[in-house]
């Protein structure tokens, strides 16, 4: 057999086939794509922010023993809260649950996103049909009042409410996933797999996943900032566990405990900006693993 | 008869930047189509026969840029240089001059309109009268080989052949001088470019255009091109009136050309041409087929070899001759 | 194209839509853990709830009987528009409640859509023609501000509007309700004026964050499309700019932007019902933020079903137009 068919992407991946070299390669041109860099340094910036809020906030951020909406002073970068809470270590702490919320709806999401996009891709028919039903369903229902419903039925919880999100989250993904696989299991690869006997699932977690992890990446990143809106958004709303201490739940308090009345912009503008960089960041970073991983065209 | 050329090319160059690289496809070429011509353009895949033939259009865009030369036409009015068109003329010049039947005819019609609406329009355009136009498009079609009726279709409901007959249809739209045909019948069977073929000739006699015929494949156009221009790395290497070209092939790279083509009789195997074209947005210093030519000797190496006439209009940039 | 299969067809997705977000709302409640309507009720309303009130809910909201009864009872009164008694605002009915406040949803819904989809296409297709400076500047500002979360500026807009820029003790713009209180409702000069200022606010917001994600969208597709064949063929053929523009790039690069009205809707909603909170603005979205924080339960689920099927029906609606402007969708 000759290796006319064999594709170049396949060939390359088989090659170095190392992973902690071929994440090295990946990182050393991530690093060297602006955007990507950019989104990179951002995305760290904020976790060691929030590391740090977790081991030396100035404050602990529910003490509140200052006095209520002071501007910012020494004492107070940020100036206090309603009932004297330092604002900037709430915020700081605020930032580590918000990530959190967000890194682990991804992670969920993207299982079973693309498990279910994989196997309707892989196996197409019957299974492939009912899964993107389900999928355009769950596109269609307007996802906030969904998740208020639910969030009304479940105990407040911040493990509910990520919960929620994460079955929420995956079929944009899913569907992503389904229209790749449906052109990788075309592949000569593949389909050499496929006559040399390797089953379904060996093929999948072989030849099929591996190639879809820069995609995977990029949506699991839009994933991770869409949960941490929407759980500000349910938290704003007066929804899940309010004695959190995160981004929605600064805002909520913002507005029901007359933030606008005392001029707080303090106490307001932390958490938005806070999701803006997120957002930023996240948008820059996907971006650069988009095009520098791209398979090289024409040439 | 000295006929003034209808179209002249005169050292033209184009390159496409790439990545920070200069990718040469158009090397310095020269070639005239004169009235009621049938020309072909011969070479392998990135040869340059694609970014040739846009410049008759002036089509070269963005990532290319037209470096020098000329694309002096004939018209009513005297001889005008395309690429130096004004804008307006340039709209009027398309089309009703010249026109093409695009390598990639499969895509080059606009899914969201209806066939007649993409012949309608450019016959607007180009001044025909309205209350003519539904019958201009019926001949049109019919001219192409089609039935009128697939007038009222979009492109997706068209198989390929039909697509490209629609193709000529519209590339016959507004009665042009000169016809350029690149790739016209790659994607087709057999049959299909036979009868596609045929039929441009035919309309060639019928309504004195000028064509020409841009392909890979040599032995498509042995029996139907009066010249052929053998095209390699972006520059002409050879031409000659057909039967000359394939009776007593000159450049090596012709030689080969011919030799690849596969022929009915038993015993002669198929020869495909040794190594690859040279990489363009390198500097090539002596003949750019110098590293894949049996031939080759030192000077080739050395210098770049001038095309030249060497008796009856047959032209060869070879350091052999 | 749009054909008889076509409609048909979606139709029968609207109808499995449908269907599995109603036994979403029925199944929910009755399969939380330990959380079956009733006992919802008696923790959250144990001493309020009069008894006259308890038996009315409880065959109102279909918790006797097996749960096919129930599911059954549900859906006979569902088909009759008849959503139940709120808990909260007792008497009145679930669906009197929507009704009075949903004008204003689909008000605020509908304009923002509309003039998001608008400026979305108007700035991704000058900015994706354009290129170059500022068409990296559009999309940078773009992409920055689909960072922005709604619920966010909406309260910069409060604070901004409500306490900070206050000119001789007034406000430049409202920053609650839908009009004045002391204009009187009704087809005069007054009201509309009052109308149109009080959704300033609102409407601003919802654009702001909706619009960019169009603009991205339409400004990737334009590019896209500029590179296709049949534009080059397009150029080619002498036509004008104009005709190019028209019939050629823009009659191609809507069709994505098309699709994603459906989706985007769905996410609008959304916006649209905290930016009601934020506002006071007398919507379903307002109505739903009080029965969260009053556990009115039947309101929610009311609220729900209608947001619902309106989304199904704008989406029908999009599908409907898209097959109307790419003829080559019944293929699909
Ligand atoms: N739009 C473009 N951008 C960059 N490079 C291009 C572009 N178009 C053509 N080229 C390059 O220019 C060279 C000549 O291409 P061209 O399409 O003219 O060749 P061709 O002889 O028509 O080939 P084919 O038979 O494959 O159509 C090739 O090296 C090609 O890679
Ligand atoms: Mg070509």
């Amino acid at each position: 057999m000759t290796n006319v068919g064999i594709d170049k992407e396949r060939m390359e991946a088989v090659t170095s086939s190392r992973p902690t070299k071929r994440f090295k390669d990946f990182m050393s041109k991530l690093w060297k794509h602006r955007k990507g860099k950019a989104g990179l340094i951002i995305l760290f910036g904020l976790v060691i922010f929030a590391l740090i809020g977790h081991f030396a906030a100035p404050y602990n951020p529910l003490a509140n023993n200052a006095a209520a909406f002071q501007p910012p002073s020494h004492a107070h970068l940020l100036g206090t809260d309603y009932i004297g809470q330092d604002i900037l270590s709430w915020f700081m702490v605020g930032t580590g649950t918000s990530l959190v919320v967000g890194f682990t709806i991804a992670i969920l999401s993207a299982l079973i996103g693309v498990t279910v996009g994989v196997i309707a891709g892989y196996f197409g028919g019957k299974i492939d049909d009912v899964l993107m039903r389900a999928v355009d369903v769950l596109l269609v229902i307007p996802g906030f009042p969904l998740l208020v419903i639910l969030q009304t039925f479940l105990p407040p919880t911040l493990e509910t409410t990520v919960l929620i999100l994460s079955i929420l989250g995956w079929p944009f993904l899913a569907r992503v996933i389904r229209s790749q696989t449906l052109t990788l299991k075309e592949r000569q690869y593949v389909l050499a797999s496929k006559l040399s006997g390797l089953s379904g699932m060996q093929i999948i977690f072989r030849d099929i996943i591996p190639m879809l992890i820069p995609i995977i990446t990029i949506n699991a990143i839009f994933i991770a900032v869409g949960g941490v809106v929407a759980q500000a958004g349910l938290a704003f709303f007066g929804l899940g566990d309010l004695r959190s201490v995160n981004w929605g739940t600064e805002l909520y308090y913002f507005f029901n405990q007359d933030g606008i009345a005392y001029k707080a912009w303090w106490w307001l503008l932390p958490p938005g900006i806070g999701i803006i960089i997120l957002g930023l960041g996240a948008n820059f970073l996907s971006n650069g693993i988009f095009e520098t991983t791209k398979p090289q065209k024409g040439g | 008869m000295m006929s003034f050329p209808l179209l002249e090319v005169k050292d033209i160059s184009v390159e496409y930047g790439v990545d920070g690289k200069t990718i040469k496809a158009v090397n310095h070429v020269n070639l005239e189509i004169n009235k009621g011509d049938v020309v072909a353009i011969v070479g392998e895949s990135g040869s340059g026969k694609s970014t040739l033939a846009m410049t008759f259009l002036n089509l070269i865009e963005k990532p290319g840029r037209i470096r020098n030369g000329k694309v002096n036409y004939r018209g009513a009015k005297g001889v005008v240089d395309v690429l130096r068109m004004r804008p307006v003329d340039l709209m009027r010049y398309r089309w009703k001059e010249v026109s093409m039947i695009f390598q990639s005819a499969m895509n080059s019609l606009n899914p969201v309109m209806r066939i007649e609406g993409q012949l309608r329009d450019v016959m607007i355009e180009h001044g025909t009268d309205e209350s003519l136009v539904d019958a201009k498009i019926d001949e049109k079609l019919k001219l192409a080989g089609l039935t009128t009726s697939i007038k009222k279709s979009y492109p997706h409901e068209l198989s390929g052949g039909m697509k490209q007959r629609v193709n000529i249809a519209l590339a016959l739209a507004c009665d042009p001088k000169l016809l350029i045909a690149d790739e016209a019948t790659t994607a087709l069977d057999v049959v299909v470019q036979r009868q596609i073929l045929t039929r441009l000739l035919k309309l060639k006699q019928d309504l004195s255009l000028s064509l020409v015929f841009i392909t890979h494949d040599i032995s498509l156009v042995a029996n139907i091109a009066e010249i052929i221009n053998v095209m390699y790395a972006g520059k002409i290497v050879e031409r000659a009136f057909a039967k000359q070209l394939f009776e007593n092939p000159l450049h090596p790279y012709t030689e080969a050309l011919l030799q690849s083509i596969p022929t009915l009789e038993k015993g002669t195997a198929i020869k495909g041409i040794k190594g690859t074209p040279p990489d363009l947005s390198k500097e090539i210093k002596g003949c750019p087929f110098a590293d894949r030519c049996p031939k080759m000797f030192d000077r080739c190496l050395a210098e770049p070899p001038e095309l030249k006439n060497v008796g009856d209009n047959h032209y060869v940039s070879c350091h052999l001759y | 194209m749009i054909t008889r299969r076509y409609v048909i067809r979606r139709i029968i997705y609207m109808a499995i839509t449908f269907f599995v977000a109603i036994t979403l709302v029925f199944l929910l409640p009755r399969l939380a853990p330990g959380n079956p309507v009733l006992i919802i009720l008696l923790t959250k309303y144990g001493g309020i709830v009069k008894p006259q009130q308890l038996k009315i809910l409880e065959s109102e909201l279909h918790i006797s009987g097996t749960l096919w009864q129930q599911y059954i009872s549900f859906w006979i009164s569902l088909l009759h528009g008849n959503f139940g008694p709120s808990f909260y605002y007792y008497p009145q009915s679930v669906s009197s409640l929507i009704i009075t406040h949903i004008p204003w949803t689909f008000f605020l819904l509908g304009t923002s859509t509309i003039i998001s989809i608008v400026l979305g296409v108007a700035v991704g297709s000058y900015s994706g023609w354009k290129r170059g400076y500022s068409d990296s500047f559009l999309q940078s500002f773009s992409i920055g501000l689909t960072a922005v979360p709604y619920f966010w500026l909406a309260l910069i807009f409060q604070l901004v509007f409500a306490v900070l820029v206050v000119i001789d003790g007034t406000h430049i713009l409202p920053v609650a309700g839908a009009y004045g209180y002391f204009v009187t409702p009704g087809f005069n000069y007054q009201f509309v004026i009052s109308l149109l200022k009080h959704s300033i606010l609102p409407l601003a917001t919802l654009v702001i964050t909706s619009f960019p994600g169009f603009a991205l969208l339409m400004r990737n597709t334009i590019v896209t499309v500029l590179d296709e064949d049949y534009v080059l063929q397009a150029k080619a053929k002498g036509l004008s700019l104009n005709t190019i523009r028209k019939s050629y790039v823009n009659k191609n690069a809507i069709l994505p932007v098309a699709t994603s009205v459906g989706l985007a809707f769905a996410g609008i909603v959304g916006g649209a019902f905290i930016v009601e909170e934020v506002f006071s603005y007398p919507g379903i979205g307002y109505l739903l933020y009080n029965a969260v924080t009053v556990y009115d339960y039947p309101l929610e689920e009311g609220i729900f079903l209608i947001i619902v099927i309106v989304t199904i029906l704008a989406n029908f609606a999009v599908d409907l137009l898209y097959a109307y402007l790419d003829p080559r969708v019944v293929l699909k």
